[in-house]
């Protein structure tokens, strides 16, 4: 009996530290670097990207066209936290909605920004459901609206504009351009060139998010010029039913000297800036 | 006097098991050829309880009824627990958009799936992918969540067994419970076992396989409590027959093979693979014995029914198993504590979150080795025959042959 104890004993503290370790190390990797990091997720056909400012806030904008988005908060956000604290709907399309309506369920969202507009779909009516019952308070938001936090990243939507209207969903599409010192993303949702220039938007951005995955009708020149973005993301499925993306555009964005990342080709595009300089990981 | 000391303990006592397991073996291997052309082609008429939540894409809805897929019309509005009559034409296993009339619903069943489900919720409020999905896996028998990404590194290391059948959980669960007798007689031991299986059966939602599982399970481990050698093999085997007499489609069922192989090999291998591992630290070679023993039987049927066969699955095996009993008793642990007492339930997620973080880390890694696994046809019987062979030889001569020789050079 005696010896049975012991042998336990020393199970137990080998597990012990074993799960002491895994926590104080997962803990110590995951507190925040000083620094904003942008990430592109691999969802397939759809959007979602994910920040972390680099007080250590999470931003979280669409949710891609499935739960696979459930994986890549996985291991984003620290095992002892399930706070996104700003969490962004550009529109209510499946392909942007889906994957939000379980992030909804299993985490606390601090504050929901979405646009004016609604869709007749069930996962819509779900996506509804589940903010009633979770008592997630949503935003309207347009241009001009702003958020500052405490560690200097401003979150600015530039579009959709006051009073809009429009048969397009996408063209209400929240846009918001986050900057932290002298580096800028612009995302975009599926805000389309009928849409373009967004209110406000004249100077240059370092990282552009492609509106509607790269389609045909996703840019106007002129306006993209303007933007000079150093790197653009499309974030597209591969082997998609739309033939996105659109190799014209592609061409387009090589010839003003953007470097274009795709997450169907690259999987995962990682931006990380201190305020200053910057630079890019990609998983493939 | 020598010979005879040689001969007779393998000749009276082990000699009848192995043939009898070897002629159970072809039996049951002979059943699951035989029977499966039969039912997979034609018209047919099923009735069946609706046993998962349909998948739902656009126009179509697809489930799994009896043994055979449907995709089915997304405006019949099916629920868990439904009876239903379904009619039509079968082609390889699958229903297309055949008719279907709701006859009723099981209550009980549907009770059952609305505890689950709240069970599912807070695991889902805890943890986060992937750890949160194999949970619910491994604790309540739920596979639909598994990311798609972390299913095709299961599968590709070989260990997708762990959450896709209850049944393997079950043995292994209750093998381990059945270990655990170091404070407590053995008998209790046994009889805590027992209630675990029940109450783990009724809470994956007590499907057949795992009835079935359960049943096997608690045959077999009740009999160990008897102490006597042969008695649970024998009623395990006793048991499965009986199953399979009644319904011999059980035979084709991954739950119910791997299942009874498992327990088989935990009744088989246990205490000679820890004999074997005694260069290791007690406690971990009791934990990977249970494994080991576990998988000797199931693997090559994991291969059967999954297809690609990594070289570094044994090793995945080997090294990650360990993590999934404790994994479950503790997720139990904190499944209850997450009612009761949230601070504590807390603080164990992230206990149970190191283990499954381990288990999952390691899973990805072995993935990703540059190791190519080979991409077996499934469903191929000649790699299967030739593994239980080569089992079969192996245990016999290092069970006998060597301590024949052994034995004789001693004397």
């Amino acid at each position: 009996m005696l010896e049975k104890l012991k042998r336990s004993r020393v199970k137990v503290s080998l597990y012990a530290f074993l799960v002491i370790n895994i926590l104080v190390w997962s803990f110590y990797l995951s507190l925040p670097d000083g620094k904003l990091h942008l990430k592109v997720l691999d969802v397939g056909q759809g959007d979602a990207v994910y920040l972390e400012t680099p007080g250590g806030y999470r931003i979280l904008v669409d949710g891609g066209p499935d739960s696979r988005v459930l994986k890549h908060l996985g291991s984003n956000v620290p095992f002892y936290s399930r706070k996104i604290d700003l969490l962004i709907l550009t529109h209510p399309q499946a392909d942007h909605l889906t994957g939000l309506v379980e992030v909804a369920k299993r985490y606390q969202i601090g504050t929901l920004w979405v646009s004016n507009s609604e869709n007749n779909t069930k996962i819509f009516a779900e996506w509804q459901q589940v903010l009633r019952r979770k008592r997630i308070n949503k935003i309207e938001v347009s241009a001009g609206d702003k958020i500052t936090l405490p560690d200097k990243t401003n979150v600015l939507v530039v579009w959709p504009k006051k009073d809009l209207k429009s048969a397009d969903l996408n063209s209400y599409s929240v846009v918001v351009l986050v900057s932290f010192g002298n580096f800028d993303a612009l995302l975009t949702g599926d805000a389309d060139r009928q849409v373009q220039p967004y209110t406000g938007m004249s100077s240059p951005v370092e990282v552009f998010k492609v509106p509607h995955h790269g389609s045909k009708t996703a840019l106007n020149e002129g306006f993209v010029k303007t933007l000079s973005p150093e790197i653009s993301i499309i974030s597209v499925g591969e082997r998609n039913s739309y033939g996105h993306p659109n190799q014209g555009l592609i061409n387009f964005l090589e010839t003003i000297a953007s470097k274009v990342y795709r997450t169907d080709k690259n999987g995962t595009v990682e931006i990380v800036s201190d305020g200053n300089s910057w630079y890019t990981n990609s998983q493939r | 006097m020598r010979r005879s000391r040689i001969k007779s303990p393998f000749i009276n006592r082990k000699l009848p098991i192995l043939v009898f397991l070897l002629l159970f073996l072809s039996l049951f291997f002979w059943r699951v050829f035989s029977y499966l052309p039969i039912q997979t082609d034609g018209y047919l008429k099923v009735r069946s309880t609706l046993l998962e939540e349909p998948k739902e894409y656009g126009k179509w809805q697809y489930f799994s009824l009896d043994v055979y897929r449907v995709k089915a019309n997304s405006e019949h509005e099916l629920n868990y627990g439904d009876i239903l009559l379904i009619e039509g034409e079968v082609t390889k296993s699958r229903f297309t958009d055949p008719k279907i009339r709701v006859a009723g619903t099981s209550t009980w069943r549907k009770i059952l799936f609305n505890i689950r489900e709240g069970l599912r919720e807070k695991i889902f409020e805890y943890f986060s992918e992937p750890q949160a999905s194999l949970l619910a896996g491994i604790t309540l028998g739920s596979k639909e969540d598994l990311p798609e990404s972390f299913k095709d590194s299961l599968i590709q290391t070989g260990t997708i067994h762990v959450v896709v059948v209850s049944g393997y959980n079950i043995s292994v669960v209750a093998g381990f419970l059945v270990g655990l007798s170091k404070f407590i007689k053995r008998q209790y031991a046994t009889i805590f076992a027992l209630l675990v299986i029940v109450f783990y059966t009724l809470l994956v939602g007590a499907e057949p396989p795992a009835v079935r599982a359960a049943i096997m399970g608690s045959v077999a481990f009740a009999a160990i409590t008897l102490g006597r050698q042969r008695l649970p093999l024998y009623s395990l085997i006793l048991a499965a027959l009986l199953m399979t007499v009644i319904s011999p489609i059980v035979v084709t069922e991954v739950g119910f093979q791997l299942s009874f192989l498992a327990t088989a090999g935990i009744i088989l291998f246990q205490k000679q693979l820890l004999n074997f591992l005694s260069f290791l630290p007690k406690p971990f070679s009791e934990d990977l014995s249970t494994t080991l023993a576990a998988q000797s039987l199931v693997v090559p049927v994991i291969f059967y029914h999954f297809g690609s066969v990594s070289a570094i699955s044994p090793v995945a095996n080997a090294t990650t198993l360990w993590t999934i009993p404790i994994a479950t008793v503790l997720g139990f642990l904190f499944i209850a504590a997450s009612f009761t007492l949230p601070f504590f339930a807390q603080i164990l997620s992230w206990v149970v979150w190191s283990f499954l973080f381990i288990f999952t880390s390691l899973v990805e890694v072995f993935s990703k080795l540059p190791i190519t696994s080979f991409e077996f046809e499934p469903k191929q019987i000649l790699p299967i025959s030739v593994y239980y062979g080569v089992l079969v030889l192996a245990v016999y001569y290092f069970k006998y042959v060597r301590k024949a020789k052994a034995k004789q050079s001693k004397s």
